[in-house]
């Protein structure tokens, strides 16, 4: 295959994908995955302390510089937005589980280190625990999970979730209220 | 619980959409309605309103942070990087804290190079630097071979904490053992060594709090060196997160960590006590003392608090070791379990013990058990016996380190240099061990509960101190305890506590006299602290004059034959300086202070502090003169010095702006002075409780510039302070103190209380005619400012009679264009046009003409005062 830039070959699949491919979320997975890395790099390199660095910037980011807008449709936009939520929840996840794995194990000056970093509340989220309790919340209510998804993970407003799952933003905040109190419920 | 699917999970949705925005009372009825009699149903939808109760902020910010070492490689490209003075050559580290990067000075031809820790993005920046502020004097000035420097530290562009240490090519020691394969006796030689290296700090009160193989590094050439001496501190977390579930392990080790840092106890000496009989432990067996399971870090705290570690000579039979680099030999003289039965074990477990007071006492008892064990002597350590030596301070042992770093870097430098004094003669090493002995138990008794805190400050460290000191304690070692008292009181005096200062001195200089004679040096550098205290402070002129004229050729010679270091030469200039100045002789002061600061390359670090604080008050000796220009010139380039230096906020910088504040008033920029005044405030406040004379001056300095700007409340709040603080520290004899007493009386006149204003402004003028000659500046601006008072008043006469003699006395001692002159010409003017005799207001009116005010800085902005005008006093 001849192997185009990241920006053309991720607007070409996309496209594909509004075309009906199948195969397309699972061949972006990796462009997406790659730059979402990149572009952390280069946060973190430039951004101040006082900046956290956030999921939103990222795909909003990874977005603008992975997609060509000339030529896509707000499908593809939404396609987008969706594998980059899942990438970004993937990646945090696997982190989080490795972490916890490190605990039973070895690695644990590293973790004692790391929770001496500010935990913030989002950081006291048990993110396998939440993790978990997205995959049951799928099966019985897949949009409430995308929501989560799309809004936790990828760092998306009520807005676009809107646009990316085709519903009005109203009832996304209202989903979104039952889904908070649902795995809220659940996990702890 | 339930799980509803299909149809059922609708309803469910359904009915918490319709009941989530309703009142607690709504939300039953509708439910009722709706329910029915299907409780599963009733009790989940009640479950997920109850919870969204509870939603608050939960997963709603999508922004949790990403984890930064989810891309270890992000924070790598910093070669090249400058921190301050040095530049990245490369990364040759990493810690859950930061990384560390080798590094080497940007201007220096020789590349000397050194190690740069950075601290992390997520920690507390301000807190660390805050702590790095406060204890990087004590940190710089370990100075010893095996203990690698604090060279600097800082904040990088983007506000990162780091520091600047000595850069140490080296394997951590327990690597190192096993690659030379070390016997047990060279592993316990090389011990011993990390020892001396702890003890020493320890004798400077600095506990190291994480040591660890990693933090002690052999070079090629076998000599251990320690690293990060002090940095667990600075970057341990605040206080009020020590509360927190097993909070040390924070940034401890845990391993290492002593089960009073697992508990978030207080951390003393005998932790490190602790943390090297793991170290040794470690080195002896090539297994960490604890069997552990899983390594939580709940499993490893209660190791460490509850269970006894296996004998040494058991645990070295155990199979695989748990240092991967502890392969080789376990026969001969290396993990040769007869060669750790008995002694061996019953050393390492005694500086194991759970308890802090059943440990060794000290890292050197530690250490000279060992040796005793190495030439064949009975070793103290006994088999799990109770130790009454050590447990003599059982409820002493509380305070440790908190006290250590607390203690004022002159308390620390006064005591290292007299161990450094006293060990020079090795016949004298009892001494040494009295004051290490003394330093010790004044620390862990130091009370605290005073601050809320907890932890004892320098002062309490210092009651504490001089508490004992006054009592028979050391009185079978009277020149130990007379030179810790000078201490003690030269600590006290830099703290402003000028009383007990002076108890201290006196008692000090009383047995010094007796012990080694009047004349000898160490009576003469007690009585030079003692006479800075009388000619400052204390307001005794006649008794400090009497001992500068006495003494100072001999304390000259005493220092040219080396009796007496440059240090307290230079304090004497310093005070004699100042004492001079108080009389009235700028001009002799000025020279005195020149002949000081000609002693830059003699003094030591620490006085090179004083030294700018000389250099400061010779730019008040100028401005006396009227030499304005060149004073302010002094200060500004001395405050662009300072900040050019280090970000920190230190007396010195406090005394330059307070200075330059004092010009500029004089000058009429009371904005700019009000600006540079209260930065000094701030830095003062932060540095000594509140009877300081230095806040003092400031804030009566603050006043005259309110004063002049018409602000008379917020003067009067200021003057008010002011004058309490003189009460309580000094005498009225205090140069500055008529001065208040002025300001106060001229604020009092502003605002309608004539009568009180006239009795402060008379008792102004009576001070300083009894203790100022009459061609004294400050004797010409008090007579001067009860003139301005009667002018208003208008009692023309009596008027005119303070302010002719105060403007004979200025013609004489200042500059004809100086701002003091100025306002003595402009106050004449003003009598006699309200006394309607301008014939008279003219030739001073013409003199204010032909000397127009000396272009300094911005021009004033607010013309000449009219009337009332500033108060040129200080």
């Amino acid at each position: 295959m001849i192997s185009l830039a990241p920006r053309e070959e991720v607007t070409r699949m996309l496209i594909d994908w509004s075309g009906g491919d199948r195969q397309a979320p699972e061949k972006l997975m990796p462009l997406v995955y790659e730059e979402l890395r990149q572009l952390a790099r280069q946060y973190l390199q430039r951004e101040r302390p006082d900046h956290t660095l956030q999921a939103t910037g990222l795909v909003h980011e990874a977005y603008l510089r992975l997609v060509d807008q000339s030529t896509t449709t707000w499908q593809n936009r939404a396609h987008f937005f969706g594998v980059a939520a899942q990438v970004m929840r993937r990646i945090l996840v696997d982190y989080a589980r490795s972490h916890r794995a490190e605990k039973r194990g070895g690695g644990w000056d590293k973790l004692a280190f790391d929770e001496a970093l500010a935990p913030s509340a989002e950081r006291s989220i048990d993110l396998v625990a939440l993790d978990d309790a997205l995959k049951d919340l799928l099966a019985l209510d897949p949009r409430q999970s995308q929501i989560v998804e799309l809004r936790f993970f990828g760092g998306l407003t009520n807005e676009e979730v809107g646009e990316v799952l085709d519903v009005s933003p109203r009832t996304v905040k209202r989903e979104w209220r039952m889904a908070k109190a649902w795995l809220r419920r659940e996990i702890t | 619980m339930m799980r509803p699917a299909g149809e059922q999970w609708n309803r469910v949705k359904e009915l918490f959409d319709a009941a989530v925005d309703l009142a607690p009372n709504e939300r039953a009825a509708l439910l009722s309605n709706e329910c029915g009699g299907d409780d599963a149903l009733r009790r989940e939808i009640e479950s997920l309103l109850d919870s969204d109760n509870q939603t608050d902020g939960f997963i709603e910010k999508p922004a949790f942070e990403i984890p930064r070492d989810l891309f270890p490689e992000a924070e790598e490209s910093l070669a090249g990087r400058q921190f301050g003075a040095y530049q990245v050559l490369r990364e040759i580290g990493r810690g859950g804290l930061g990384a560390v990067y080798l590094a080497a000075r940007a201007d220096d031809e020789y590349r000397k190079q050194v190690a740069i820790k950075l601290v992390r993005r997520g920690l507390d920046t301000e807190d660390i630097l805050q702590r790095f502020r406060n204890e990087r004097q004590i940190l710089a000035q370990l100075d010893h071979p095996n203990i690698a420097r604090l060279i600097d530290g800082g904040t990088t562009d983007d506000g990162l904490p780091y520091f600047v240490m000595e850069y140490v090519s080296g394997e951590p020691i327990n690597a190192y053992c096993d690659a030379n394969a070390l016997a047990t006796t060279e592993r316990l030689m090389l011990f011993r060594k990390v020892c001396a290296a702890v003890t020493y700090a320890h004798q400077n009160l600095v506990i190291h709090r994480d040591l660890k193989p990693s933090n002690i590094l052999v070079t090629p050439e076998g000599e251990p060196k320690l690293l990060d001496f002090g940095i667990a501190k600075l970057l341990s977390a605040g206080d009020e997160l020590f509360t927190q579930t097993i909070p040390a392990l924070r940034v401890m080790t845990p391993e290492y960590a002593s089960p009073e840092q697992v508990k978030g106890d207080k951390i003393m000496t005998t932790s490190d006590v602790y943390s090297l009989g793991v170290l040794l432990y470690e080195l002896l067996t090539g297994q960490r003392p604890y069997r552990l399971k899983m390594r939580t870090p709940e499993e490893i705290s209660r190791a460490i608090t509850e269970q006894e570690p296996e004998r040494p000579s058991t645990a070295v039979t155990r199979g695989d070791p748990i240092s991967p680099q502890s392969g080789p030999s376990r026969t001969g003289t290396f993990r040769n379990p007869k060669f750790l039965r008995g002694d061996l074990d019953n050393i390492v477990l005694m500086a194991m013990r759970k308890e802090p007071s059943r440990r060794y006492a000290s890292v050197g008892q530690f250490s000279e058990d060992i040796r005793r064990h190495l030439t064949g002597l009975p070793v103290v350590a006994r088999k799990d016996t109770f130790s009454y030596r050590a447990s003599k301070f059982v409820n002493r042992h509380r305070i440790g380190v908190a006290a250590a770093s607390l203690v004022l870097l002159s308390l620390v430098g006064g005591i290292v240099a007299t161990l450094t004094q006293v060990r020079t003669a090795r016949r004298e090493r009892a001494k040494a061990e009295a004051i290490s002995g003394f330093l010790q138990k004044t620390l862990n008794a130091s009370n605290p509960d005073r601050n809320l805190s907890g932890q004892p400050t320098v002062k309490d460290v210092l009651d504490e101190a001089s508490k004992r000191l006054a009592t028979e304690e050391l009185s079978d070692q009277p020149e130990v305890k007379a030179e810790l008292q000078r201490i003690i009181g030269e600590s006290y005096f830099s703290l402003g506590q000028y009383d007990l200062a002076e108890q201290n001195l006196a008692a000090a200089a009383e047995a010094q006299k007796r012990i080694y004679g009047e004349d000898s040096p160490e009576t003469l550098r007690t009585f030079i602290v003692w006479a800075g205290l009388w000619g400052g402070a204390k307001g005794d002129y006649a008794r400090a004059d009497k001992f500068y004229r006495e003494k100072l050729a001999l304390i000259r010679s005493e220092q040219r034959k080396g009796t007496i270091s440059a240090d307290y030469l230079a304090a004497a200039l310093n005070g004699f300086a100042l004492l001079r100045r108080a009389q009235g002789d700028s001009k002799e002061a000025e020279s005195l202070l020149r002949e000081d600061l000609a002693l830059g390359p003699y003094v030591s670090p620490e006085e090179k502090n004083g030294l700018g604080v000389a250099q400061a008050i010779l730019a008040l000796t100028l401005a006396d003169q009227g030499k304005f220009e060149e004073a302010i010139k002094i200060v500004r380039e001395k405050i662009a010095a300072i900040r050019g230096q280090t970000a920190e906020k230190h007396s010195e910088l406090a005394a330059n702006l307070t200075g330059l504040g004092s010009f500029l008033l004089e000058n009429g920029q009371t904005a700019e002075s009000l600006e540079n005044l209260r930065e000094a405030e701030a830095i003062y406040r932060r540095l000594y409780s509140d009877a300081n004379l230095q806040l003092g001056d400031n804030l009566r300095l603050q006043a005259q510039a309110l004063f002049a700007d018409s602000n008379y409340s917020e003067a009067e709040a200021r003057i008010n302070e002011t004058e309490k603080i003189y009460r309580a520290a000094t005498s009225e004899q205090f140069i500055n103190f008529a001065t208040a007493l002025m300001v106060q009386g001229l604020i009092y006149s502003q605002t309608g209380r004539t009568a009180e204003a006239e009795k402060l402004l008379r008792e102004a003028v009576r001070i300083r005619t009894g203790n100022v000659p009459e061609t004294h500046f400050l004797r010409a601006t008090a007579n001067g400012a009860l003139g301005e008072f009667l002018t208003a008043q208008k009692r023309f006469p009596e008027a005119e009679q303070f302010l002719l003699a105060s403007h004979a006395s200025l013609t004489k001692s200042q500059a004809a264009n100086s701002p003091r002159t100025r306002l003595a010409r402009q106050r004449l003017t003003n009598l006699y046009e309200a006394w309607n005799k301008p014939e008279q207001a003219a030739p001073y009116r013409a003199l204010l003409e032909s000397n127009p005010k000396s272009a300094v800085g911005r021009p004033s902005q607010r013309g000449e005062p009219k009337y009332l005008g500033v108060l040129l006093v200080r």
